[in-house]
């Protein structure tokens, strides 16, 4: 039988069509698909002896202890330690992910060179000793010459031992700067410092213990402090008779669980404060010390006076019950009033955190159980000789050498905050990171630290922690041998610059100083990791105290004797400027709004999150991803825009389209910007992300960028 | 001859039919044998009643040992218990040297496939048999069958090649757990089981 070919085309034909009606194509392809994820260069969790190690998080300065599930002694989960002292057995979502940022996109291999200022954006590999010697050279130059320029140190963390060294180092340069990182800070305490002679004595909050606690904005339930501890001081309120009064623009997730949100208008806060002071004062509910002890209590009294519930009511949206049932509830008994917490839009201007602040003093609630306490810092071996200061008071241009700490601090700030304060020509910027982040746009040089976990990292007393408290990161993954260590670079900057200024040999060096001088202060416990108490005073040496530490304990510090008095101050004035701020929301021109970028913190940029919960935090909305703007259903109506649209944002800064999400939350007339990972590929290994909102943000004379007039369209 | 070409089409759909679900299984899949036959029923029947729990442990952490160790098993067998082979390859060359059975499991998932039996069996209450079938009590063990592309058992696709299962426990594909989670209202986020 002869076989043609059109009958063999036609016979393949139907095995084809046929073949369609079988398992083989489907099979196989599935098959296949799970045979892809079996090739031997993909790495594969290993099997074997599971093995818990205890070690601390450094992500942010909440201070929580971690859970490392290691298998053959390699990471593979974190958790939290139930029952810590500090984190009540408690981590955040980005804590979770933690040991994945050393294989993070954007990490950091070797030290580079950056020309971004010049639009180029390209990383040029360079040697950790020529940036040395260059650094060094112009180091020489600014000792012999100040006038030229000055060098400062950016701390993202301040109060570790690095920070001392920074400090030591600066010392040996006049005119230098020890500088504070925007948002490092807790922005109430710091106003509070201002008002009060706490002498060495560092505030904090006892929260555990308050009956009334108003909040203007800070998160308190959702990323504030230690999420362990507000979790177990603020659940359950109603049995423990506290009360939880959110006073903010956004109906956020701290305002859904308080016990009362105040839709308080952006922008109103200080005259919000000061209607609070009004009533307190106008009802005598001030204790009578705060009258006889406080100074300028006849001038605030005088200053709250133009601030009547009444009035301020009618510019805040609130009503005047609302404020007068405010104030009642914070001076009826010990309470907290605090601000802060916006790791992305930073602390209010300085009139409002001094308003907000003095209500704490007012209420008498300084130094007292329930209010804000004074407790020891933790005991350092040298004594820092050089005060910080914030960027806001250092004069614009004045800087030639800028070095940026490599802490994450979870909070971000708008670059031109730094960029100003440059001089304007042949300004080194030096930034220490362990990944090409947003301040790495502003950068000449960036030098890798190791990643989180891979180095001996100090964590220690969380922003408001009401004792002392010392741990250490200690690291369960090796890092590279490209990795810099900050204190041997600096060290090797001043040999290279021929300057006799106090050196170290490594940060492990100094973790180890400071864990003496908490031995030799014999305050406080010392818990190993096996859960033994070591007593300081009754503790062997100071060897015991470092194995205790690096084998992932910690220290708590015994509890403060209050003093038996705080010499305190209320704001006797303010600024013309501020009088009419304060007085309330100058009407804004029409079709003109609000802008405030918010973040959470640890969240803030997509360096700072490992990619799995960036991911998360797209499908989940646990967070929201940065570049997107939030608006009141009004404000885009008003706007013609609908959710998904692009706006166009215009500031005197710029202008910038991001995509718009209709949401309720937001009170109208306020465009609230998210500020957090952007998981598209806007930054690549070679290129920084970009700054995107923050870049539009009006920076004030005080260093604030909280709110920021801006016009919106349809792009 | 008139009908020459359909009847050369249709032979072609036959002949593809016959080699997808015929022949393609046979192909795919290879038979491997296990170290030794294992009879359940002898350990579970009215003579030992012995529940899944007593060798599938958990451990004190809460979590699943699976397979149990040849410490387990010498537990009873530090001597052979009867005189088949299988016992006395058991205690040769098992429990005496102390070396673990290297069984092939028919339920192995991946390493990104995170399934915690603590909460299926002790929170759910789920019973052993709705996923394994009743393994406890078959006298030997099944034909370990192994894909040879994805190299997982058989089992994990289910026997029938058209992956419509014959029975409720056969097949431990993904849409399986989410059909279930489906069925009982839990969460069926990614993290959930994709650690």
């Amino acid at each position: 039988m002869n076989i043609t070919r059109r009958e063999l085309l036609t016979l393949a034909g139907g095995s084809v069509l046929g073949t369609l009606f079988t398992p083989i194509p489907w099979k196989l392809l599935d098959d296949s698909a799970i045979w892809t994820q079996n090739w031997s260069r993909i790495p594969a969790l290993r099997h074997g002896p599971v093995s818990y190690r205890l070690s601390a998080c450094p992500l942010c300065p909440g201070g929580c202890a971690l859970n490392v599930r290691c298998v053959q002694g390699r990471p593979v989960s974190l958790g939290a330690v139930p029952e810590h002292p500090v984190s009540n057995g408690v981590i955040c979502a980005t804590a979770y992910a933690g040991h994945h940022l050393a294989t993070h996109p954007l990490r950091l291999h070797q030290p580079y060179a950056f020309n971004g200022k010049t639009g180029e954006s390209t990383l040029l590999p360079m040697n950790e000793a020529d940036i040395a010697s260059r650094l060094g050279g112009q180091v020489r130059k600014i000792a012999q010459s100040p006038s030229d320029g000055v060098i400062a140190i950016l701390d993202q963390r301040p109060g570790r031992a690095i920070s001392a060294f920074y400090q030591e180092f600066l010392a040996g340069f006049p005119g230098s700067h020890y500088v504070v990182a925007p948002g490092a800070d807790d922005p109430t305490l710091s106003a509070l410092s201002a008002l009060c002679d706490f002498k060495d004595l560092v505030p904090s909050y006892d929260f555990e213990n308050a009956r009334t606690i108003l909040s203007f904005g800070a998160p308190l339930l959702d990323g504030w402090g230690t999420p362990g501890r507000m979790y177990a001081a603020l659940h359950n309120r109603a049995q423990k008779g506290r009360t939880l009064i959110q006073a903010e623009g956004v109906h956020s997730r701290t305002a859904l669980q308080a016990d009362t949100w105040l839709p308080l208008m952006a922008g109103t806060e200080a005259a919000f404060a000061l209607a609070v002071g009004h009533v307190i004062i106008q009802e005598g509910r001030y204790p009578a010390l705060v009258a006889r002890h406080v100074r300028n209590f006849p001038e605030y009294a005088e200053l709250t006076r133009a601030f009547a519930p009444e009035r301020v009511a009618q510019v805040c949206g609130l009503s005047a019950e609302q404020i007068i049932a405010t104030a009642r509830a914070i001076a009826s008994g010990p309470s907290i009033v605090i601000s802060g917490g916006n790791p992305a839009g930073g602390p209010f201007d300085t009139g409002t955190e001094t308003a907000i602040a003095a209500l704490n003093v007012l209420s008498g609630n300084v130094g007292c159980s329930g209010g804000v306490l004074l407790r020891a810092a933790v005991p350092a071996p040298v004594h820092a000789p050089k005060p910080a200061v914030s960027l806001a008071t250092i004069p614009d241009h004045s800087i030639k050498v800028l070095i940026l700490d490599a802490a994450a601090s979870g909070n971000t700030y708008p670059l031109a905050l730094l960029t100003r304060k440059l001089v304007r020509q042949d300004a080194v910027v030096v930034q220490f990171s362990a990944f090409l982040s947003s301040q790495s746009g502003a950068a000449d040089f960036i030098l890798p630290v190791p990643a989180p976990f891979e180095s001996l990292e100090e964590v220690q007393s969380p922003a408001g922690a009401d004792r002392a408290f010392f741990a250490l990161s200690s690291p369960f993954m090796s890092a590279s041998d490209k990795a810099v260590d900050p204190v041997a670079f600096l060290s090797r900057v001043a040999t290279a610059a021929g300057l006799a200024i106090p050196q170290a040999a490594s940060t492990e060096v100094l973790l180890k100083q400071r864990s003496e001088a908490i031995f030799a202060s014999h305050r406080g416990v010392v818990t190993g990791p096996a859960g033994t108490r070591m007593q300081m005073k009754d503790t062997v040496s100071a060897d015991d105290v470092w194995k205790a530490l690096t084998d992932g304990g910690y220290w708590i510090d015994d509890s403060t004797r209050q003093p038996a008095s705080i010499p305190s101050a209320l704001p006797a004035a303010i600024s013309a400027g501020q009088q009419a701020a304060l007085s309330g929301t100058p009407s804004l021109p029409e079709g003109t709004f609000r802008l405030m970028p918010f973040g959470w913190r640890g969240a803030t940029m997509t360096a700072a999150v490992a990619p799995v919960m960036s991911k998360l935090f797209q499908e989940s909305n646990l967070r929201a991803l940065g570049g997107r703007l939030h608006i009141n259903p009004a404000t885009a109506a008003a706007c013609g825009l609908a959710d998904g649209e692009s706006a166009r944002i215009t500031t005197a800064a710029g202008t910038l389209t991001m995509p718009v999400v209709v949401d309720a939350s937001v009170m109208p007339g306020l465009l609230h910007a998210a500020v957090g990972p952007v998981p598209n590929k806007t930054a690549t290994a070679t290129r920084p992300e970009s700054e995107g909102i923050l870049a539009l943000c009006s920076l004030q004379d005080d260093g604030s960028w909280r709110f920021t007039e801006a016009s919106m369209g349809k792009a | 001859m008139r009908f020459k070409g359909p009847m050369l089409f249709l032979a072609g759909i036959l002949l593809a039919l016959c080699i997808g679900w015929f022949a393609f299984p046979m192909a795919l899949y290879k038979s491997e044998p296990q170290p030794l036959q294992f009879n359940h029923a002898i350990h579970t029947g009215e003579q030992n009643s012995m529940t899944c729990e007593m060798c599938h442990e958990f451990a004190a952490d809460g979590t699943f040992k699976g397979i149990p160790s040849i410490a387990k098993c010498a537990e009873c067998h530090s001597a052979p218990i009867g005189t088949t082979q299988n016992e006395k390859t058991l205690v040769e060359q098992y429990v005496t040297p102390q070396k673990e059975i290297p069984w092939k499991v028919y339920s192995r998932q991946p390493d990104n496939a995170y399934f915690p039996h603590a909460v299926h069996v002790k929170k759910a209450e789920i019973k052993c048999e709705e996923c394994h079938g009743p393994h406890g009590s078959s006298d030997h063990l099944p034909v370990y069958q192994v894909n040879r592309i994805s190299g997982y058992s058989r089992d994990i696709w289910g026997h029938n090649i058209s992956g419509i299962p014959s029975h409720p426990w056969e097949g431990m594909k993904m849409d399986r757990c989410v059909r279930c989670h489906a069925e009982r209202h839990r969460d069926d986020s990614c993290l959930d089981c994709h650690k």
